[in-house]
């Protein structure tokens, strides 16, 4: 019984353990305007959930903290992996990006079925897309229990001319539990992912 | 195609082509050509604004040009046969590691420079790297034959129109320097002809420079060229005409060459040879778009008529020289001149020093530190400013290019099903919204496995101490104490445990010394 016990309670606080370790270390993101180093326009200066018709050709390109993302992905990893053995691999899962990108992207894919992903505006302008929408990412963790995460999703429409004409702005919350599983950013993720697919429905067309 | 523009330059530029032709294929020449053609493009040609950057990429490929030799078998024994033997295998041997040294394979490189040096082109008995010819220009009479760096700064100077002043002037001193110690002749005989002296009167000097320079030194009665009347040129509008349509071709072909429906920035092999063809149009085609830019302002209309100023009557002795001439007579700053001057004048100081670092660096041709600035530029601090300097100058910025790790994130989510993307993600929120999540399946799943391994990883710690970084971490982290995690310590008996002492500790309602309080026992 006592085994028992002490199994249960081991499995309760080990992921704890890493994931408040975790918070103290990481420094947090400090995060741009999508369209910083990408346009010579701020996505901040399009209107917010403006109406918008596509071209017939879609053009998609990251937004400019993309890479912060990923740093910071990597970044935490590296602490949470500094345990060792005692790795909280729930928590590194659940940071992990890459569903708020294909929740994102799924949403644009379903909307606009032809839609392509570009390397940068440069190559969409080529190209000469009708629209470009220029989607980006952001993730704040809490920073210890009863902390609130956030996982939010940017999209810029841009026209043909590349003007930016609307955007959407989303944020989806997890609150970490008193047991301090994880972050539960995956849970705010999935929240930010449904907010834009029905903004995106509301004005996008 | 290609032959065409060759045409169009001669027409324009004069040997331009030449330097020019190089790049493709049908017109494989010698490195010495290019380089002579180049030296010849600088003596003939007109210098319109964007003509110092043109050169520079030409320059930057002439330097890096290396003909190819025929190999010619057996020259290594007809070269050592008078050298008696032993000595002659040897002799022989060295002249056939000499041979293979004219013209290495990459790999080869380093073998090549160890054995024979810096000049192990020469060394081998073939010289494959040549220097640039020296410059040559014509003014007054007088040719002079002008150092690398005193050609950069003049044909830099061509058609500039940098409006902040602080940076020009900085630049400006410093090219003064260069020219006083490398090409003094030259200088003198420029201070001569624009009648300023290059210290104390800059101003009046650059702008004359400027002027002659862009009509390649023109001599004093040869018909007055500007920047409009270059620009109006139809050999010079159908030129730029072509270099657009190459770059678009090139830059199109360049993308085509990776994987099916991604666009390609591959900067080697085939898509690499597209990539340099682009950059060679573009900048023939940016030295267009500057010129175009400078003819346009000097053909708008100043906005304000300057208010006519009461001006003593200059004395007839003290009539300008014609260099100052045009100088005074260069119309006065357009709104366009103004808004750009107010731009960068208002960059903050930290940004201001980027600004000038990306500047001079890219003068020098310091790539990394250019990098470097642009990088600082775009960062949060100066980003905003430099998007409106980039605004009122008309100039793109160039674009962060999308690393390896986040276009394989790209494909991942190219590669999901987006419906069943959408259906996850509501399906969990639904149960989140019931309470039921706890970190959803997935997680729970993982932490199980994790938790399984970790107690194979806890009897390898029975009855030891569980402090440490992390423990300690975890205290101060959640306020709770995990006391329970030393319950099986508490039954072991072994090495370390706290109970081999024979200390009993007191009676808790647990039974241990401290009880856990997430489970209370």
């Amino acid at each position: 019984m006592l085994r028992t016990v002490s199994r249960r309670s081991f499995l309760m606080v080990a992921p704890a353990a890493t994931l408040a370790a975790c918070t103290t270390d990481l420094a947090p993101v400090t995060y741009a305007d999508p369209l910083a180093d990408l346009h010579t326009r701020l996505g901040a200066t399009a209107p917010l959930d403006a109406p918008a018709k596509a071209g017939p050709t879609v053009a998609l390109v990251y937004g400019s903290n993309i890479e912060r993302l990923l740093q910071h992905k990597e970044d935490a990893d590296k602490i949470l992996k500094q345990f060792g053995p005692l790795t909280n691999t729930s928590a590194m899962s659940d940071i992990d990006p890459q569903p708020l990108i294909t929740g994102g992207i799924a949403v644009l894919r379903v909307k606009y079925p032809g839609i392509k992903p570009l390397d940068d505006l440069a190559a969409a302008r080529a190209q000469h897309f009708s629209t470009t929408i220029v989607l980006d990412f952001r993730q704040v963790l809490g920073k210890t229990v009863g902390h609130r995460t956030t996982a939010s999703l940017y999209a810029v429409f841009l026209d043909a001319r590349q003007v930016p004409i609307s955007r959407i702005e989303v944020t989806g919350e997890g609150i970490m539990g008193a047991v301090g599983w994880t972050y539960k950013f995956r849970e705010a993720s999935d929240k930010a992912v449904l907010m834009f697919k029905e903004k995106v429905d509301q004005y996008w067309s | 195609m290609v032959r065409t523009i060759r045409v169009v330059l001669t027409a324009t530029f004069g040997s331009v082509l030449l330097a020019l032709g190089f790049t493709g294929p049908g017109f494989a020449q010698s490195c010495a050509a290019m380089r002579a053609s180049l030296v010849e493009m600088d003596r003939t040609s007109v210098k319109p604004p964007g003509y110092g950057a043109l050169r520079e990429l030409l320059l930057a490929q002439a330097l890096a040009c290396r003909d190819v030799a025929p190999r010619t078998p057996g020259n290594a024994e007809a070269a050592c046969a008078s050298v008696p033997m032993p000595r002659r295998d040897w002799c022989v041997l060295e002249a056939q590691v000499a041979e293979s040294c004219r013209t290495p394979q990459p790999e080869s490189q380093r073998v090549c420079h160890m054995l024979f040096g810096d000049g192990y082109a020469n060394a081998a008995g073939q010289q494959t790297v040549l220097p640039i010819p020296p410059t040559q220009i014509a003014l007054d009479g007088r040719t002079y034959s002008v150092a690398p760096e005193c050609a950069h700064i003049l044909f830099r100077e061509s058609g500039t129109d940098l409006p902040h002043a602080g940076l020009r002037a900085d630049m400006r001193s410093k090219s003064l320097v260069t020219m006083r110690e490398l090409c003094p002749d030259l200088l003198a005989a420029l201070e001569q002809r624009t009648g300023n002296n290059a210290a104390n009167d800059a101003a009046r000097f650059w702008a004359a420079l400027n002027n002659l320079v862009l009509s390649n030194f023109a001599a004093r009665n040869a018909a007055p060229v500007n920047v409009a009347s270059i620009n109006a040129r139809p050999g010079f509008r159908q030129m730029c005409e072509t270099a657009r349509a190459n770059e678009n071709t090139c830059r199109t072909r360049q993308g085509n060459m990776g994987e099916v429906g991604r666009n390609s920035r591959g900067v080697s092999g085939q898509a690499g040879a597209f990539g340099e063809c682009a950059a060679l149009y573009g900048s023939l085609a940016g030295m267009c778009s500057n010129t175009e830019q400078v003819a346009a302002r000097a053909t708008q209309p100043p906005a304000k008529p300057p208010t006519p100023q009461p001006a003593p009557a200059p004395p007839v002795a003290a009539a300008p020289p014609p260099a100052a001439t045009s100088a005074q007579s260069a119309p006065p700053p357009s709104p366009q001149a103004l808004r750009q001057a107010t731009a960068i004048g208002q960059l903050s100081p930290q940004c201001q020093d980027q600004f000038n670092n990306l500047l001079e660096a890219t003068n020098a041709g310091d790539r990394q530190r250019a990098a470097n600035a642009y990088t600082a530029l775009r960062g949060a601090s100066c980003d905003v400013q430099m998007r409106e300097v980039a605004n009122v100058t008309s100039l793109g910025l160039p674009e962060r290019r999308v690393s390896d790790r986040a276009r394989s994130r790209m494909d991942r989510a190219m590669g999901t099903d987006p419906n069943a993307a959408l259906s996850g993600a509501a399906n969990r929120n639904a149960q989140d919204a019931a309470g039921g999540g706890g970190g959803g399946d997935f997680e729970i799943d993982q932490v199980i496995n994790f938790g399984m391994a970790m107690l194979g990883v806890m009897s390898a710690f029975s009855g030891q101490s569980f402090g440490g970084v992390s423990f300690g971490m975890i205290n101060a982290g959640s306020g709770t104490n995990f006391s329970t995690m030393n319950q099986r310590a508490t039954s072991t008996y072994g090495q370390g445990s706290p109970n081999a002492s024979g200390y009993r500790p007191p009676a808790t309602r647990c039974g241990r010394p401290v009880c856990s309080t997430i489970t209370g026992r």
